[in-house]
C-alpha cells in the first residue's frame, strides 16, 4: 500500500488509533522529510552527546586551576582559551552542557506537570474553569523574566532555586495551551459517546482527553526548553542563578564581565554554546509543529 | 465603542488586585523569618525588632495587606532599606532611561518585524523567505547577554562608536536598543509572516486580484489590516517583555534603568524595594495589554460587540 495522499492521514490522532502502527511511521516519515525538524534533531543530539561525554572529551578537568595559563587566548593547547583561573573553557563549555540540559528538564518538567493539571481541570469542569483562569490571568500579569527574578529573590539564588522560578514562571502558558485544547476536545462526539456508556470523567480525562491533547504539548514543551535555558542563563548571568565555579553556561559569562577587555574569549564561547543549544530546540519545535499541528502556527 | 472601553478596564482591576496581593505576599513566602533573611544571620536583636516594626509585619496579615494598598494607591511603595530613600523616587528616577530603551526598542523592532515578515508572506518559499525566517530564528535564540556583550566589545571598544556604559544621553541607548530590537524582531517577524500567509489564503484576497487590483493594494490595504490582530497582541506581550529584558541589557550597559534597580535589590535583599520594582513593572504590563485590547476594537469593529 502507498502510503502518502489518504484523506484520513489529516484526521486527528484518535481516528488514526485504530492502527497506531501506520500513524507513527506516518509521523515519523514527514519528520525526517522535515528539513527544520531534522537540523534541530542533528544540533541537539551532538549537543547532548557532548555532553554526555564530558569527562572523555574533555581535555582538561573543569574546575582545575591553573595561574600559569590564567586568561590564555585561544590556542591549541586551549582551544577556547582560559578564565581567569585559568581553567580551561572548551571543557567548562562540555561540562557546562549537563547543567543547562539538567536546568531545561527540570523546568520544563515542573510547568509541564502543573499546567497539564490545571489546564485539564479548567478546560474539562466549567465549574473551576473561571476560578483556574482569573488566577492564571494575574500570573501571566508578571513579565516571565521579572517572574523568574521575583521569585528568586523570595527564595534566594542557586541551582534549584533557578528551576523553580523558571518552572513556575514557564507554567501559565501550558495552562492556557492545554485547557484551549481540552476546550475543543472536550466537545466531540467520541467524547459524548464515552460518557454515554457510562465512563467516568476520570476515565475520560485519561483515555479520552489527554491522547488528543499531547500534541500541542510535545510543541509547547519543545519550544519551552529553549526558553528554559535562556532565562536560566539570564538568571545566572545577573548572578541570581548558578554560582562559579560550577561550569554553567550563564555564570561563565557572567564572570566574563569584569574581563571584557582582556579575555573576549570567556563570554563569547559560552553564549554560543547557548545560542546553538536554544537554536536547536527552536528548530525541532518548529519542525514537530508542522507536523504534528499545523494549526497551531504561533 | 464606549461600552467595550469601560468593560476592558474594568476587567483589568480584579488583575491589578490579584498583582498586588502577590507583591505583598512576596516578603511573606521568604521561607523562614523574612527579617533575619534580609539582616543575615549575625543582625543584633534589636535591629531584627526595628526592622520588624518599620516593615509594619507584627500586625495580622489581612490588615497589613490593607495598609500596603492603601498606601500604594497613593503612591507610597515604602522606605528603601539601603538609601533610606522613598522607594517611588527611585522608581520616578530610574524609569525614563527604562521607558525610553522600551519604547524605541519596540518602535525599531516593530518595523524590522512587520517588514520582514510581509516580506517573508509575500515571497512565500523563496530566498527571501527563507534569508529572513533564518535571521529571525537566530533572533529568538540568541541570549540578550551575549549580543549585548559582543555589541560593547565591537562597537564600544574596539570601534569607540558608542559610549561603553553609563548614561550620558541618546548615545548611550544606541546599542542597548539594537540588542533589545534584534531579539524582539525575531518573533515579529515570525507573527506576522504567519498572520500575513493565512489572510493571503482568504477567498477575498482572491476576489481583490480577480478584480484586477493591483499587488500593493492586495498586501497593504486588504491583507495587512486583517492580519494585525495577532500580531498587535504579540507587540504589546514583547513591550513587557522588554521591560523585563531591559533588567539584563541594562546590566550589562550600567544603565541607570528599572532593571538596574531591580537586580541591585535583589543582591541588597532590599524588600521594599523588590516589591516595588515588581508591582510598578507588573501594573504598566497589565495597562499595556490594556491598550492592546483596546485597540483590537479600533482595528477589528466586531471584536467591539462580542
Amino acid at each position: 500500500m502507498k502510503a502518502e495522499a489518504k484523506w484520513w492521514y489529516n484526521l486527528p490522532l484518535v481516528t488514526s488509533l485504530s492502527n497506531p502502527d501506520s500513524y507513527l511511521r506516518m509521523t515519523l516519515k514527514s519528520f525526517k522529510r522535515n528539513r527544520s525538524a531534522m537540523t534541530g534533531l542533528v544540533l541537539l543530539a551532538l549537543l547532548v552527546l557532548s555532553a554526555i561525554f564530558a569527562p572523555k572529551l574533555a581535555p582538561y578537568d573543569p574546575i582545575e586551576i591553573d595561574f600559569a595559563n590564567r586568561l590564555a587566548p585561544p590556542s591549541s593547547e586551549h582551544w577556547f582559551g582560559t578564565n581567569e583561573f585559568g581553567r580551561d573553557i572548551f571543557s567548562m563549555i562540555l561540562y557546562g552542557g549537563r547543567i543547562s540540559i539538567m536546568i531545561g528538564l527540570v523546568a520544563v518538567s515542573f510547568a509541564l506537570v502543573c499546567g497539564v493539571i490545571l489546564g485539564v481541570l479548567a478546560g474539562y469542569f466549567p465549574k473551576i474553569d473561571n476560578l483556574i483562569m482569573r488566577f492564571t490571568d494575574v500570573w501571566l500579569a508578571f513579565p516571565t523574566f521579572l517572574l523568574a527574578i521575583a521569585i528568586i529573590a523570595i527564595l534566594g539564588p542557586g541551582l534549584t532555586n533557578a528551576m523553580i522560578a523558571v518552572g513556575i514562571s514557564a507554567t501559565p502558558q501550558y495552562i492556557r495551551v492545554v485547557r484551549g485544547a481540552v476546550l475543543s476536545v472536550r466537545e466531540q462526539e467520541y467524547i459524548a459517546a464515552a460518557r454515554s456508556i457510562g465512563a467516568k470523567n476520570g476515565r475520560i480525562i485519561l483515555h479520552h482527553i489527554l491522547p488528543n491533547v499531547v500534541a500541542p504539548i510535545i510543541v509547547l514543551s519543545t519550544l519551552q526548553f529553549g526558553t528554559a535555558i535562556l532565562s536560566a542563563a539570564g538568571l545566572s548571568f545577573l548572578g541570581l542563578g548558578i554560582q562559579p565555579p560550577t561550569p554553567e553556561w550563564g555564570a561563565m559569562a557572567y564572570a566574563s564581565r569584569s574581563y571584557i577587555r582582556q579575555a573576549w574569549w570567556m563570554g563569547v564561547f559560552p553564549g554560543f554554546a547557548i545560542l546553538l543549544m536554544v537554536l536547536g530546540f527552536n528548530l525541532l519545535g518548529d519542525g514537530l509543529r508542522d507536523i504534528l499541528d499545523p494549526r497551531m502556527k504561533q | 465603542m464606549l461600552k467595550y472601553l469601560i468593560r476592558r478596564i474594568i476587567s483589568a482591576i480584579p488583575v491589578l488586585l490579584g498583582v498586588s496581593v502577590i507583591v505583598f505576599l512576596m516578603i511573606h513566602l521568604i521561607p523562614g523569618d523574612p527579617v533575619q533573611h534580609i539582616l543575615g544571620e549575625f543582625a543584633s536583636p534589636e535591629r531584627v525588632t526595628e526592622l520588624r516594626n518599620q516593615l509594619g509585619l507584627n500586625d495580622p496579615l489581612p490588615i497589613q495587606y490593607f495598609k500596603f494598598l492603601g498606601k500604594a494607591i497613593k503612591g507610597d511603595l515604602g522606605r528603601s532599606l539601603i538609601s533610606n530613600a522613598p522607594v517611588v523616587d527611585e522608581i520616578t528616577r530610574a524609569f525614563p532611561v527604562t521607558i525610553q530603551l522600551a519604547i524605541y526598542s519596540i518602535i525599531v523592532s516593530s518595523v524590522i518585524g512587520l517588514v520582514a515578515g510581509i516580506i517573508a508572506a509575500v515571497r512565500h518559499n523563496t530566498f527571501w523567505d527563507q534569508l529572513a525566517m533564518i535571521g529571525a530564528l537566530f533572533g529568538i535564540s540568541t541570549p540578550s547577554f551575549w549580543l549585548a556583550l559582543i555589541f560593547m566589545m565591537v562597537f564600544a571598544y574596539n570601534l569607540g562608536w558608542f559610549p561603553i556604559s553609563g548614561y550620558s544621553g541618546l548615545a548611550s541607548l544606541v546599542l542597548p536598543t539594537a540588542v533589545l530590537a534584534a531579539l524582539s524582531a525575531g518573533s515579529i517577524a515570525r507573527i506576522t509572516r504567519s498572520s500575513m500567509l493565512e489572510v493571503l489564503g482568504q477567498d477575498y484576497i482572491r476576489t481583490a486580484r480577480a478584480k484586477g487590483l493591483d499587488e500593493e493594494t492586495v498586501v497593504m490595504k486588504h491583507s495587512l489590516k486583517n492580519a494585525m490582530i495577532p500580531v498587535v497582541t504579540l507587540v504589546g506581550l514583547q513591550f513587557g517583555a522588554l521591560l523585563a529584558g531591559a533588567i539584563i541589557t541594562e546590566t550589562v550597559f550600567a544603565l541607570p534603568g528599572i532593571g538596574r534597580l531591580a537586580v541591585q535589590a535583589i543582591t541588597t535583599r532590599d524588600f521594599p524595594m523588590i516589591q516595588g520594582v515588581t508591582l510598578f513593572v507588573a501594573t504598566l504590563f497589565v495597562l499595556t495589554n490594556l491598550i492592546v485590547d483596546l485597540m483590537y476594537g479600533i482595528i477589528d469593529p466586531r471584536i467591539r460587540l462580542q
